[in-house]
């Protein structure tokens, strides 16, 4: 197809500096297509943050039996509203703008191929569902350890992944979803019910990152937006 | 050093603009012209003429829709394209490595 190069030589320090630049060109894109996601990490620290919340306020005995069934079914549907909502918005917002990018996953429009979306959900509600059940037979037969050790699964891993995420892309707001995340959860492993009330701030903090984190895509957009004005309406033109 | 262990760069991706076209796009799924204008930082004639060759190589897909009255151009790097990326990078390496495995 291509007459490829064929060098035995070191690069030049212009070739250096090309593919540096590509680099950093590349740095500011994965950046850039994360900020224009800040709904997506958003949700994801917010999910977290209200299990580790309902489990506290289960322990924390500041509700009734009847209360926590109550509590519970209205923070799952309450948060399964706000995650279509957030979705439904930033799918809108997309569609109204001329700068944009897509991650991998959707570029392969799955989520768009419905029966695979409904497949998907199905199973994640099932496997939800299952672990449930599960964990209801074996809570009786497992030590206060043990149970203490499983429920830390989810928000370990949960300050992993944002702390990973800060180190790839240096947002401070991954720290903020980080801690949010190990505050709704520090009072469950210590027993600590006086402490419970944190979780509380827990959400302010999600709201908090999540429009910092957006607001870094829509400076970004608007000055890109100012600087393409021309380029705009001549693509128009073609 | 001997024919073996020569170096090949891909002269489509070695170009600095399309090395820089290239490392944006390997990066994410689609990304509309602009978005790839304002990542790149290259005029809009430079990154057109840019896209035209790597889209004749097979490199790049490019799609086109009307918006609102816009037309809207989006790129994506193909499975062609990620894997010469890689290749490339892997060669790079090599050049940019002394035989003992320190970077220059």
């Amino acid at each position: 197809m291509h007459d490829a190069v064929t060098t035995d030589a070191l690069p030049t320090p212009e070739q250096m500096r090309n593919y540096l630049a590509a680099a950093k060109s590349a740095q500011k894109a994965r950046r850039l297509q994360e900020a224009s996601r800040a709904i997506i990490t958003g949700n994801i620290a917010a999910a977290v943050c209200l299990m580790e919340s309902a489990l506290v306020v289960q322990h924390a005995g500041w509700t009734s039996n009847t209360g926590r069934m109550l509590v519970l079914d209205g923070v799952i549907f309450g948060y399964i509203a706000l995650a279509v909502l957030s979705l439904r918005w930033m799918k809108r917002q997309r569609s109204w703008s001329s700068v944009y990018v897509l991650d991998q996953f959707e570029a392969q429009r799955v989520p768009a191929k419905r029966v695979r979306a409904v497949a998907m959900l199905i199973f994640v509600f099932m496997a939800l569902g299952t672990a449930v059940a599960l964990w209801t037979i074996d809570v009786n037969r497992l030590s206060q350890s043990a149970i203490i050790a499983v429920l830390s699964v989810a928000p370990l891993a949960a300050v992993v992944f944002f702390v990973c995420r800060f180190v790839m892309f240096r947002f401070w707001e991954d720290l903020l979803f980080a801690a949010a995340v190990a505050l709704a959860y520090l009072s469950f492993p210590f027993q600590a019910w006086h402490l419970a009330p944190l979780c509380l701030a827990t959400f302010p903090m999600v709201i908090v990152g999540t429009v910092f984190l957006h607001f870094r895509w829509v400076r970004w957009h608007r000055a890109s937006a100012i600087q393409n004005d021309e380029s705009v309406s001549e693509e128009v033109r073609l | 050093m001997s024919d073996a262990q020569s170096i090949v760069l891909d002269p489509v991706i070695h170009e600095a603009a399309r090395l820089v076209i290239v490392s944006v796009l390997n990066e994410c799924g689609a990304a509309s012209f602009n978005f790839v204008l304002s990542t790149t930082g290259l005029t809009r004639g430079n990154l057109s003429a840019h896209m035209v060759r790597l889209v004749a190589s097979g490199y790049v897909e490019e799609s086109k829709q009307i918006v609102d009255r816009k037309m809207l151009t989006e790129y994506r790097l193909t499975g062609v394209g990620r894997k010469a990326f890689a290749k490339y990078r892997v060669e790079w390496m090599r050049l940019t490595t002394e035989p003992n495995g320190r970077a220059i």
